[in-house]
């Protein structure tokens, strides 16, 4: 199996170690993989050489999304020699990174050539919407495969460039009224950067307070965060299914090796069924 | 979604489901997971089977017995707020699939009716639209979604996933006397609606996955049904003809032959080799060079190859070549790139090629066949005018030939191109039984019977110029002098050739206009003094070989008798020298080396498979009803 891993980071002086963690994790973890690294630094000096790894910069124009358009350009029609494609940012390890050493062989095998992206499925309490379109789920865009299938497909991985609809500037109420953002994602989004979080007893590491000088950060956040769902939006539009590394880890080590190959369940049936961290399915389902 | 008085209502509100025949169990799973799914919609369930409790709310059965009528209320219903979503097979699609439908309505008014792809569930593909009955159901690759476009207009065509736009759900009706199967009456209902002006959209990246089989997808009515769809409304016929001959179907069939699914596919290559002659010439021997340098170079390919029968026969090809899968009829199958391995001199060649691959490219040998006109049927400059717009890859086996073609029909920016050369290793033209013969008496004129190769008057004048010295000549009409001997060009057998090339004391190719000139290279690799009209092709090929032999050029005749007379009475001459574009230790180019070349050409053009240019291609070959 061949991988192609599009590794993007902003400079070198923020996490570190994200590098060397995810060598370590390929070693440990996928050790009979050719792996090819691009490196896109966003950064604004001119990126540091790194041993073994092609290093290009990125325009951080929308941060991780178009450093990854960035990475596929310069890879080319070379992208389809590959059979996955590993999106990761320098901040995989952070968070909740449980699901990660779940990742294996077996994984990959089995989401390799067919119409899924594997990662791990967040979401949120309710259905929200972002450009007229409905979602709850989304693949945690920190460290996803994706076949390059899919990503042909999706032409862009920036799929949301609506600033100027959804941001008013004014940060004590920074969306427009008319935004195509639903009001609970906008509350969901302005809770988890600069408060309580989600609903989900959890907080953002980074929060801060939002006033005319964080703004743009906030801005540039949020749009990470709509891309982020819109990633998900777009993958599901085009008939890949969002696989949660954990259910499919669950799933391997339960079901008979020589059981054929079934359609991968709805997100909300892949969390109640990990075997560690499962969100129950409402009494409704 | 806003209704005129501006309430607020859902895009998709309302699902006419056919579940006909599936065990109530399945059905009351399925309708629970598509509420769930959809959120609030009216379910209309067509059901004709027992009893069915514990339904979501907001369905409810359709149990009449009329096809028309279930249609019918489920249309009414629709009237009341929403688009008609009507489910022929038990998907699940995922609301995104619902809004952007929803929202394809608003491309255009008059388009009635918006359907998504299907995706294999359990694998890669995304079922073909049908293409009529015997249609290959092969699933397509995924890589070839991001080639097409992004839609697809068309007429009325039933499938397992249609929104009906709100407006003519509202009016779905039947005369009585219409058809009771449930599938012919909505198909009856469509074809009104076409009638009326609205069209079919089919968006192309848009995908349900499902473990449904393509049949249940993309229903065909039974042979009775379609006969009673087509006496009520005989058009349905036509518009059914209308979809299938839809440059489309084979397009996409061709795009996912080029669009390896996975690292490791192998891609279905055609090399065509119809234009080999039974007997020898240069057109042969370069791909029979050829076809031997792609055996050494192994490359990721399925490779058919194409000969004629009696060409196949007398060269020999598969003896020579065992592990090439060898055809001697245009296949029916489906490849990622077919390669012609010379000029096309009809636009039916090309037609050939083009419905059978996605990329097709052309391997130029030279332009004279357009040029002198008398011996060329007229459609050459449509061949390659065509070519040089359309094609995907033009070869040449040399610059020489490039500058010629591009000089005479400007190639499109769109083309790749590539000068490949035939080998320029002395050592691949050596025959085994012929090296190391001591020097013969004769002096060899090479060529044959046309004009631009000038052997006659080349005769005329050595004979006269040299009385004494006995002359041969390859291709000549007649003996003119008594120190001329005339060989038959093409029939003698290669041994025989290479001997007398490999014994003559000077060997003479005085035609005007070659597009590569394999003689010269065997000559120079017997170590023979090879006196050529002067080209730039010569300065060309001489900067890339090493050759024991000297190449002498001459531009007009007095040159020739003095560059001869010179040869003859070993007195120095002014040679081309070699390997001018060689590197330090490199070695000129061997067979291997330019199949190589042809094949990083084949595999540029699959690359960069434009589905667009090959619909342009089949919208132009159409206008020439090709």
């Amino acid at each position: 199996m061949r991988i192609l891993t599009l590794f993007v980071r902003h400079g070198t002086a923020k996490y570190t170690e994200a590098l060397d963690d995810l060598r370590a994790f390929q070693r440990r973890r996928l050790p009979e993989v050719r792996h090819d690294m691009l490196i896109v630094d966003n950064g604004p000096e001119a990126p540091s050489p790194t041993p073994g790894a092609e290093v290009i910069r990125g325009s951080n124009r929308r941060w991780e999304f178009s450093a990854w358009d960035d990475g596929l350009a310069h890879v080319g029609a070379r992208v389809r020699d590959y059979d996955l494609v590993h999106l990761v940012t320098s901040a995989f390890n952070t968070l909740y990174t449980r699901y990660i050493d779940r990742i294996g062989p077996a994984l990959l095998e089995e989401v390799a050539g067919r119409a899924t992206a594997l990662g791990h499925v967040d979401w949120y309490n309710e259905p929200v919407e972002l450009l007229g379109y409905p979602g709850q789920a989304w693949l945690r865009s920190s460290f996803v495969f994706i076949p390059p299938a899919e990503l042909l497909t999706l032409g862009s991985l920036v799929g949301c460039t609506a600033e100027p609809e959804i941001f008013s500037g004014d940060p004590t109420s920074p969306f427009r009224p008319e935004a195509p953002v639903s009001p609970n994602y906008r509350r969901y989004v302005y809770d988890w950067l600069t408060g309580p979080g989600t609903g989900q007893g959890v907080t953002w590491h980074s929060r801060f307070v939002l006033d005319r000088e964080s703004l743009p950060f906030f801005q540039a956040k949020a749009m990470a965060i709509f891309n982020e769902q819109m990633l998900a939006i777009r993958l599901r539009l085009q008939g890949c299914a969002m696989v949660d590394a954990t259910w499919l880890a669950t799933e391997l080590g339960t079901r008979p090796s020589t059981r054929r190959r079934q359609p991968f369940p709805h997100w909300r049936v892949q969390l109640s069924q990990r075997d560690t961290d499962a969100v129950p399915l409402p009494p409704s389902s | 979604m806003k209704r005129n008085g501006g309430e607020e209502m859902s895009l998709v509100g309302n699902v006419l489901i056919d579940l006909e025949g599936r065990p109530p169990s399945f059905a009351r799973s399925y309708l629970a997971d598509l509420q769930q799914q959809l959120g609030p919609a009216n379910l209309d369930v067509r059901w004709r089977g027992g009893e069915l409790r514990d339904l979501p709310p907001g369905a409810r059965l359709l149990r009449h017995p009329s096809a028309a009528d279930s249609i019918t209320s489920a249309g009414l219903r629709a009237a009341q707020g929403g688009h008609l979503l009507v489910l022929l097979a038990p998907l699940l699609p995922d609301p995104a699939v619902l809004h952007a439908l929803g929202g394809a309505l608003d491309q255009d008014p008059l388009v009635g009716f918006v359907q998504p792809r299907f995706g294999n569930a359990l694998g890669d593909g995304v079922w073909p639209l049908p293409d009529g009955p015997g249609a290959p159901r092969e699933a397509l690759s995924r890589q070839s979604l991001s080639l097409l476009p992004a839609s697809y207009l068309t007429t009325e065509q039933l499938a397992a996933c249609i929104l009906v736009r709100r407006e003519l759900a509202a009016v779905f009706g039947q005369a009585p006397g219409g058809p009771e199967d449930f599938r012919t009456a909505f198909a009856l209902q469509l074809v009104h609606a076409r009638r009326r002006g609205f069209r079919n959209l089919v968006l192309n990246r848009v995908v349900v996955p499902t473990p449904e089989p393509p049949e249940a997808l993309y229903p065909r009515l039974d042979p009775s049904s379609r006969r009673r769809l087509h006496s009520l409304c005989p058009d349905a016929a036509t518009a059914e003809e209308w979809f299938h001959r839809e440059p489309s179907h084979r397009r996409e069939r061709l795009v996912s032959v080029a669009r390896r699914a996975r690292s490791g596919s192998r891609l279905p290559v055609l090399l065509d080799c119809r234009g080999a002659s039974a007997h020898h010439n240069g057109t042969s021997h370069a791909m029979l060079g050829m076809i031997a340098g792609l055996e050494a170079e192994a490359p990721r390919w399925d490779l058919d190859v194409l000969f004629g029968a009696e060409a196949g026969k007398y060269h020999e090809v598969a003896r020579r070549f065992p592990s090439i899968n060898l055809l001697t009829g245009l296949p029916d199958g489906s490849y990622a790139a077919a390669v012609c391995l010379n000029q096309p001199w009809h636009l039916s060649t090309v037609a050939d090629l083009h419905h059978r691959a996605a990329t097709i490219t052309f391997n130029m040998l030279d332009t004279i066949g357009w040029d002198i006109v008398y011996q060329c049927n007229p459609e050459v400059e449509k061949a390659w005018s065509f070519i040089a717009r359309h094609a995907d890859g033009l070869a040449y086996i040399s610059g020489f030939t490039r500058d010629r073609f591009r000089f005479r029909f400007p190639v499109d920016p769109g083309v790749s191109e590539a000068v490949t050369h035939l080998s320029l290793d002395p050592a691949e033209y050596l025959n085994p039984a012929t090296t190391n013969l001591p020097e013969g008496e004769h002096l060899l004129v090479f060529g044959n019977h046309y004009e631009h190769k000038a052997v006659g008057p080349t005769l005329d004048l050595l004979s006269r110029a040299f009385p004494f010295q006995p002359l041969r000549a390859m291709g000549a009409r007649s003996e003119r002098s008594r120190n001329i001997a005339v060989l038959e060009s093409g029939h003698l057998p290669e041994v025989e050739v290479d001997r007398l090339i490999a014994t003559a004391r000077v060997v003479v190719f005085p035609s005007w206009y070659e597009g590569f000139g394999l003689p010269v290279m065997k000559a120079l690799a017997y170590g023979r003094p090879v006196v050529v009209r002067s080209s730039p092709l010569w300065r060309e090929l001489a900067a890339l070989t090493r050759a024991s032999g000297r190449l002498v050029e001459f531009s007009v005749p007095q040159e020739l008798v003095l560059a001869v007379g010179r040869l003859l009475a070993e007195a120095p001459v002014e040679v081309l020298s070699f390997g001018g574009s060689l590197g330090p230790g490199s070695a000129p180019p061997r067979w291997r080396d330019c199949a190589r070349r042809l094949i990083e050409l084949v595999e540029r053009t699959v690359d960069r498979t434009d589905a667009d240019r090959w619909l342009e291609r089949e919208r132009t070959l159409r206008l020439a009803q090709l």
